[in-house]
């Protein structure tokens, strides 16, 4: 079976874990537990008769704590940014992410996240501006690792791109 | 001690393999419980390369096979990861070494604890930076709302109502100011935060905020220009027993091009920066740049050297900050401190490891391994063309900062960590008695310098608290009389076995240590005494000193002026400073200030060795001067020189232009003096008239002269 690699990146607090957690376990809990360097989870994914196995690679969020360590990324057939649309500053971050990543991997397709989907949206970016820097990306979903909206459907989508 | 002791101690809890040549991987610690879920073995403990259990290590050994495969001594970690089997959830790192020994190693440690710990800290960190973009988030939120109900164009009595409603019982203070800065309206929270009362409304309190954070007065209007917000954190204590930490918003609302109001946002977060700060001490950060801390920079430097992995490391220093922190405020010197961690950091990237270690110093290792396409000077270059580029601080000032760097390098230099940072530590020494943006690498021969220099600090410590000192004047004479007019005060170093230490040496000596400032004090003292004795053998004449360019910076300097002027009961006018040119390069504010005070109080000002420096006359036209001295290598010549007779006549003209007196100085001969009468120089000062002497044949000499 094909196995794909895939990198789950972003600030601090989005929702990475929980977004693996979901997709992985089907669970979802409202405590704030701050990851530890690198866990990795499997899954596979099965379309129209075909079967995926994705290896996600839940990284630890970057911000002054923890730096982007491009090692990570290697071999990996995509990446993903989440950023949360209750926090402005977390689209920055994420940005800045992708700048990073693309200076040492410019050719794996990266796919932007905006999680939180559960909760209004209080940051001040525009559906514009926010398309505008999807364009950036291979894709944009907004999703919930509470309610579970669109996970499964993200990580499908990556599992057949 | 053997693994497999520390191991059954509980001291360790790592597995170790060992690589042999023949291309197998032996594990030596076959025995730990947790090892089946990470690597297989064979029956004779032989790691099984194409079936690695685990993901993550399977991956790392890319990383391990070019540790193996390299030639020089090297440690890599591939940073903590978590592994989940069905029972069990083990954290571990796993680390490649390449010893100097030429063994090959990979040693897989079980860090639970570590991880623990690491994650309790950087939890308790994480949740504050989110609690704290959650009220960035808050005041972004309010700030758009408010921005577009201000912004229709309806009547404000209409509008004020819905917004003292909805902003009435918020957390964040909110007030909204017209454009002209009249209260519109405002809320409790703004009361409780500002302090305000009856007689200090919110209006009132913001200007004093805005003074207090010592904004220009640019700095409103250009947010109306640029039509943006500011936001930041700011430090206030409007009275002693108040402070607080603000989140701050500043958002100047606009119809089309023209200003209608101003929202000010504040939210108190005191307690984050409280917590923030003794989280990140205990992790070993640095609370005010977020870099690492000298604990953490010396456990790491510890580290590598008993990794034996070569590595250079260089510790740099930020010239004059306390000048910095001084004329700009603390709060734009703290703004620089983290700019400057913040380019440190980006200019190495993950190549090296930073930490703020003193004050106004960073230090920086960096593996020799990793300067791959530049040598080490070529990088410390880059490294000071990044950090010294111009700074903007909210004041609106643009400061050029100066660094100066030392570096030293394991094992070449040192074998222990301790003295690898004494060796940058003296480098930098170095570097700093050099000039100003001066690197030099560590060498027995500036190890030498370092002592010798550091000796004889000592000594002229020794001889400025023993009055070892001594004072000698040599007289300033009106050419056109001949009288003695002045006197120039120059310290004298006779050590107590009698040796003459020339101020040559120990003047520079002191300009570059902090030995500059008590010698000063030391230099103004003597010199009201030496007045005094003048003033009792009916010599009512000026005596000058020389002050250097850091006393100038220095701001007791006045002070001490005023206390010995009024100590000795001494009028101004009868002292004279003299400062050479170089003081003007870099601190031109400084010393109009510190000018205009001294003319105040009677003293002159002669500017020394004019016409060997920085030429720039702008300083003659806009500071109170009133004698300059020309430089005596202009002098030496001037019977033969056709090209210094043409300085001196031009530097003559100037001054006659501008009524500034001139001092010509170093006259030996009768020729020189002939010239410069003839070109109306005001004074001189020479061997013709008088080598510096003590007070007392001073005296005797200056009364013949009268």
């Amino acid at each position: 079976m094909i196995q794909k690699k895939v990198c789950i990146l972003g600030p601090t607090g989005v929702g990475k874990t929980s977004l693996v957690k979901q997709f992985v376990e089907g669970i979802f809990s409202e405590k704030y537990k701050t990851t530890i360097g690198v866990k990795i989870d499997k899954k596979q994914v099965n379309k129209e008769g075909r079967g995926v196995q994705l290896l996600l690679w839940d990284l630890e969020g970057i911000d002054r704590y923890c730096g982007f360590n491009p090692r990570y990324l290697r071999g990996a057939s995509a990446y993903i940014i989440v950023v949360d649309q209750t926090r402005s500053q977390s689209l920055l971050e994420g940005i800045e992410i992708l700048d990073l990543a693309r200076e040492h991997y410019p050719d794996i397709p990266a796919f932007f996240v905006v999680n939180k989907t559960d909760l209004p949206t209080s940051w001040h970016w525009s559906e514009e501006e926010l398309n505008n820097y999807a364009q950036r990306f291979a894709s944009l979903t907004k999703t919930s690792a509470k309610t579970g909206e669109n996970v499964e459907k993200l990580f499908s989508t990556i599992a057949f791109w | 001690m053997d693994i497999h002791l520390l191991n059954a101690l509980g001291i360790t809890n790592c597995a170790l393999f060992k690589y042999n040549p023949e291309d197998d991987i032996t594990c030596l610690t076959p025995e730990l419980p947790w090892l089946a879920d990470v690597v297989s073995l064979d029956d004779n403990n032989k790691l099984q390369r194409k079936h690695i259990p685990s993901i993550f290590l399977d991956d790392f050994f890319i990383d391990v096979d070019e540790v193996w495969k390299g030639d020089t001594s090297f440690t890599l970690s591939s940073g903590f990861w978590t592994e989940q089997t069905e029972d069990e959830v083990l954290r571990l790192e796993a680390l490649a070494i390449n010893s100097a020994s030429g063994s090959r190693y990979l040693v897989v440690k079980n860090v639970e604890e570590q991880f623990d710990e690491k994650q309790q800290t950087l939890q308790a960190a994480r949740e504050l930076l989110l609690s704290h973009h959650e009220i960035v988030g808050q005041h972004e939120y309010i700030r758009h709302r408010l921005n577009s109900v201000l912004r229709k164009n309806t009547r404000l009595q209409k509008l004020v109502p819905p917004i003292q409603q909805a902003i009435h019982n918020i957390e964040t203070g909110v007030v909204i100011l017209d454009s002209e800065g009249a209260l519109i309206l405002d809320n409790k929270a703004s009361h409780r935060l500002l302090l305000c009362n009856s007689t200090t409304p919110s209006s009132i309190r913001i200007g004093e905020l805005i003074e207090d954070i010592d904004a220009p007065s640019t700095f409103l209007p250009a947010l109306v220009q640029r039509k943006a917000p500011w936001q930041g954190e700011i430090y206030w204590q409007p009275v002693d027993d108040y402070k607080v930490w603000l989140q701050v918003t500043i958002h100047p609302v606009l119809h089309g091009d023209e200003l209608t109001h101003w929202v000010y946002l504040f939210t108190d977060i005191t307690h984050i920066h409280n917590r923030e700060e003794s989280v990140l001490t205990a992790s070993g950060m640095d609370s005010l740049t977020k870099v690492a801390n000298r604990n953490l920079f010396t456990d790491t430097v510890r580290r590598l050297v008993q990794e034996d992995t070569p590595f250079k490391l260089f510790i740099i220093d930020i010239c004059d900050f306390k000048k910095i922190n001084e004329t700009l405020s603390y709060q734009s010197g703290d703004e620089i401190l983290k700019s400057f961690a913040l380019r440190l950091q980006t200019f190495i990237g993950n190549s090296g490891f930073i930490a703020r270690i003193g004050s106004n110093e960073f230090a920086l290792v960096k593996r020799l391994d990793t300067f791959t396409d530049v040598n080490g000077a070529d990088y410390v270059h880059q490294l000071q063309s990044k950090v010294t580029q111009t700074y903007t601080v909210l004041n609106g000032s643009e400061p050029n900062l100066g660094v100066n760097i030392g570096e030293a390098s394991f094992p070449e230099h040192c074998s222990s960590a301790e003295t690898l940072l004494q060796c940058a530590d003296i480098a930098l020494q170095a570097a700093k008695y050099q000039g100003r943006n001066v690197a030099l690498v560590y060498s027995d021969e500036l190890h030498k310098q370092h002592h010798a220099i550091h000796e004889l600090e000592t000594e002229l410590r020794n001889a400025i608290k023993n009055n070892e000192l001594k004072l000698f004047l040599q007289p300033i004479v009106d050419l056109s009389s001949g009288k003695v007019v002045k006197c120039e005060a120059l310290a004298r170093w006779i050590t107590p076995e009698g040796k003459f230490i020339s101020p040559e040496i120990f003047i520079p000596l002191a300009e570059k240590s902090e030995l500059i400032f008590p010698f000063g004090e030391w230099l103004i003292n003597e010199a009201c005494d030496a007045i005094e004795a003048l003033k009792a053998s009916n010599l009512d004449i000026r005596l000058a000193i020389n002050i250097s360019g850091r006393q100038v910076s220095d701001l007791a300097l006045l002070t001490q002026i005023k206390n010995a002027l009024e100590d000795h009961q001494l009028p101004g006018s009868n002292l004279s400073i003299e400062l050479t040119e170089s003081v003007f390069v870099e601190s031109l504010d400084t010393v109009s200030v510190l000018l205009n005070e001294l003319r105040a109080m009677g003293i002159t000002v002669s500017i020394d060795d004019f016409g060997t420096g920085f030429s720039s006359l702008v300083y003659l036209k806009k500071l109170p001067i009133d004698e300059l001295k020309i430089d005596r290598s202009f002098v030496s010549e001037l019977e033969n020189n056709t090209d210094d007779q043409a300085i001196v006549q031009a530097i003559l003209g100037l001054a006659s232009n501008l009524n500034i007196k001139i001092i010509a100085e170093g006259i030996e001969t009768q020729q020189q003096q002939q010239f410069l009468q003839n070109h109306h120089c005001t004074y001189g000062q020479g061997y013709l008239y008088q080598r510096p002497v003590e007070i007392s044949e001073f005296i005797s000499l200056a009364q013949k002269l009268r």
